[in-house]
């Protein structure tokens, strides 16, 4: 390979190099120089072109297509619940959740799973909620929090085959990660520390509490559960 | 018991359908809202548009086979509505000024640098721009931006090559290629 070839390759697709770029980089003065130029303008580039979202989003994004969406859900909800209650009330449905419930995961690689997928952003405060807003999202959940003002981030999203609130919480100056899943029922009470994260993971009367934070913080005790939130 | 059998698949296959559309939206809403946001060059448009894009991802979520595919098939979703949308009110855009429309809500970095980044980027073609937001807002293979833009891989590679070496002389314009 030529240096023009593989100035061409991995302008094109830093990312993407393999087989005889990488080689020839590694045998070549020129095209390393050429390489340490380009991280810094794909650094200027990527700065150049990010841009912030605006607070909540995500949230408005969904809210949109729950509001809008056609199908199943445009069906009268009081008709749907009169529906669902008959069947139930006849012993008809046993709507089964554990077949969503976990995914084949036990309950501490499911958090960690959404962690992942919602990446390090959730593990900061992203920005400060309001109580109306806190209200409305934890109302979803059945829950009150008894401390809002120690939340700075709170969404509702999707955890294995179901639901979680997720929240950012100031613990003694420090953020930590707190989820309540309402659906998700561990039999008993679950320590993990892996990947840098560690947590717990308690059963509730209804669901569980689950909460995270970085290996070297200091995260809040069992208690901490019964101590967040109140069932409305 | 059938009709219960029934009633129950159709509660649990939408519930299945609406826990899949919550991934993506957590996963990649951000990089939609930062593509439509070049693309409209409005935040408000913007969200419009990611809300449209998702709305109609909903609509077709089950023809979306591969998962790993997810993000690709949100990004042509979101360019075929911007055509669809907006295409009609760009002659509008032009002839607002570049600085107060297309870079007043791109605006992370405020460095001289930067602004003569987004000036050139804004300045760029749709046949290069669109494959290099594709690939830094999106982080999309060359092989997956060539699907959404319908070219070739090899025509992917050289928009990008040459959307970059624009851009690059906007930036060190005495500057000629290291190697040889």
């Amino acid at each position: 390979m030529k240096c023009k070839e593989f100035e061409f390759e991995y302008s094109a697709a830093p990312d993407e190099i393999a087989g005889d770029a990488c080689e020839h980089m590694q045998g070549c003065a020129f095209c390393q120089a050429f390489v340490e130029q380009e991280s810094i303008f794909q650094t200027q580039l990527m700065n150049a072109i990010k841009a912030d979202v605006p607070d909540g989003f995500r949230h408005s994004v969904r809210k949109h297509v729950v509001n809008n969406r056609p199908s199943f859900w445009s069906i009268p909800k009081a008709s749907m619940a009169m529906a669902a209650s008959l069947l139930v009330a006849v012993g008809l449905v046993n709507v089964n959740t554990t077949l969503f419930n976990d995914h084949g995961f036990p309950i501490d690689r499911l958090v960690m799973e959404h962690l992942e997928y919602d990446g390090a952003a959730s593990m900061k405060a992203s920005h400060q909620l309001n109580k109306q807003e806190l209200s409305e999202v934890s109302e979803q959940f059945g829950v009150r929090l008894v401390s809002s003002n120690n939340v700075s981030f709170a969404e509702k999203c999707p955890i294995g085959g179901s639901y979680g609130l997720h929240m950012v919480y100031e613990y003694r100056g420090q953020l930590v990660t707190v989820i309540y899943m309402p659906e998700l029922s561990p039999k008993e009470f679950v320590q993990f520390n892996y990947a840098g994260i560690k947590g717990w993971v308690k059963p509730m009367k209804k669901g569980s509490f689950a909460v995270l934070g970085d290996k070297n913080l200091e995260i809040p005790g069992a208690e901490f559960a019964e101590e967040t939130i109140e069932w409305i | 018991m059938q009709d219960s059998g029934s009633y129950q698949g159709l509660v649990l296959r939408e519930k299945q359908k609406q826990l899949e559309y919550e991934r993506l939206v957590l996963v990649y809403s951000d990089e939609l809202f930062r593509y439509a946001l070049w693309r409209c060059r409005d935040k408000s448009m913007a969200e419009d548009l990611v809300q449209e894009t998702c709305m109609r991802a909903w609509k077709s979520l089950d023809k979306l086979r591969d998962v790993s595919s997810s993000k690709a098939w949100l990004m042509t979703i979101l360019r075929n509505e911007h055509a669809r949308i907006y295409a009609r009110y760009r002659p509008d855009m032009v002839d607002m000024e570049l600085d107060t429309v297309s870079l007043k809500d791109i605006n992370n970095d405020t460095s001289a640098e930067a602004f003569a980044l987004k000036q050139a980027l804004a300045g760029l073609t749709e046949e290069y721009r669109e494959p290099l937001l594709l690939q830094v807002i999106g982080g999309l293979s060359c092989e997956e931006i060539a699907s959404v833009c319908n070219i070739t891989k090899s025509a992917t590679m050289t928009r990008l090559f040459r959307a970059k070496q624009k851009l690059r002389d906007v930036l060190r314009p005495d500057e000629g290629p290291v190697g040889g």
